[in-house]
């Protein structure tokens, strides 16, 4: 199981990738990063939804409201034009750290 | 049916109770009285109408979830609520981002635009394009605005990059800007269109000052368009 310490580092960049691929409701998306993670990455409520409300307050998550029948509603959310551009910005950074750690354990560096 | 257990953990193990004054629920939905006891012991602690919505669509998704592996109703109510954890967290993040752009903070905006516009528009400049007051008064209305949204630290570290900077935040801040920026400018200009206007008793004045208030405008535009949108360019260049 991935460090709490990781899966909180990790978790914006996961969200905004996640809602790159078209909007998507909470417990929607911790399914979706437990089965992308074969269930190394498990997610508490508790954690993502600030995260989500985080963003939303921000301006780079919207929100709406759908009304799924027998008074349900439920609450998607979506990426705005701000949120691709954080995501960017995620993708720039994670991609930079990757690339150090890869060369530095690469065998040839050993 | 045994008594709903969909309520907080620790509301369960000690016994306690509590009312359930919920919307009418379909009868042959035997999850709506375990929902409607969460909504109740959740309300109780301080959530909201939309995140009590919320925190029963996920839980109604992780319990039929637990069925459909073959929980027993009870039991895959019981881990479904064990796993959405205390309510009172979900509300304690809505009244920290409320106390975030609290009045203390506004305060706080406020005086330091007003610093920041008092101490340009000291004794400032009026030759040409250069009107001071004016200038002051855009650099007022938009550290105010700003300081209120993210507060001192977090926009001095978007803005100048220094320090611990979070790309998601940094983003989150520069957009804000740019939209201040443009924002101030308006509202610059229509605050010293009002002040020239009402002082028609010396028409003469009236041309020149309602074009220094029209500086506003260019202030505002100058400062968004040479100032925060290269820095925006700039991140989605390193992006």
């Amino acid at each position: 199981m991935i460090s709490q310490r990781l899966a909180t580092a990790s978790t914006i960049p996961f969200v905004l990738a996640l809602l790159a691929e078209g909007e998507s409701y909470g417990y929607r998306l911790i399914q979706r990063v437990r089965a992308l993670s074969d269930g190394e990455l498990d997610w508490s409520e508790g954690m993502l939804y600030p995260v989500l409300h985080r963003l939303t307050r921000e301006g780079l998550v919207e929100a709406r409201w759908d009304d799924e029948g027998g008074g349900r509603r439920r609450r998607y959310y979506r990426l705005t034009a701000e949120g691709r551009a954080a995501l960017d910005a995620e993708r720039a950074e994670w991609e930079r750290v990757q690339h150090a750690l890869a060369a530095l354990w690469s065998p040839r560096h050993a | 049916m045994r008594e709903p257990q969909f309520a907080p953990k620790e509301e369960r193990d000690t016994g306690r109770t509590h009312e359930a004054p919920e919307p009418a629920h379909a009868a042959d939905d035997p999850l709506a009285p375990h929902l409607a006891a969460w909504r109740a012991a959740a309300r109780a602690r301080g959530l909201a109408v939309d995140e009590l919505d919320e925190g029963a669509d996920h839980l109604r998704a992780a319990i039929e979830r637990e069925l459909v592996r073959g929980s027993a109703l009870e039991d895959a109510c019981a881990r479904a609520v064990d796993a959405l954890g205390d309510p009172a967290l979900l509300a304690s993040d809505r009244r920290a981002a409320q106390r975030s752009a609290s009045i203390s903070r506004w305060i706080g905006s406020c005086l330091a635009g007003a610093f920041v516009a008092g101490f340009l528009g000291w004794n400032a400049p009026m030759e040409g394009f250069l009107d001071g007051r004016s200038l002051a008064l855009v650099l007022g209305l938009f550290v105010t605005g700003l300081w209120a949204s993210f507060g001192p630290t977090t926009t001095a570290r978007a803005l100048l990059g220094r320090g611990t900077t979070d790309a998601t935040e940094t983003v989150a801040v520069l957009a804000r800007a740019y939209a201040l920026a443009w924002t101030s400018g308006v509202l610059a200009t229509l605050l010293g269109a009002f002040v020239e206007l009402s002082m028609l008793s010396t028409p003469e004045a009236l041309a020149t000052g309602l074009a220094r208030a029209a500086l506003a405008l260019l202030y505002g535009a100058l400062l968004a368009e040479l100032v925060i949108a290269p820095r925006r360019a700039l991140l989605g260049a390193r992006a």
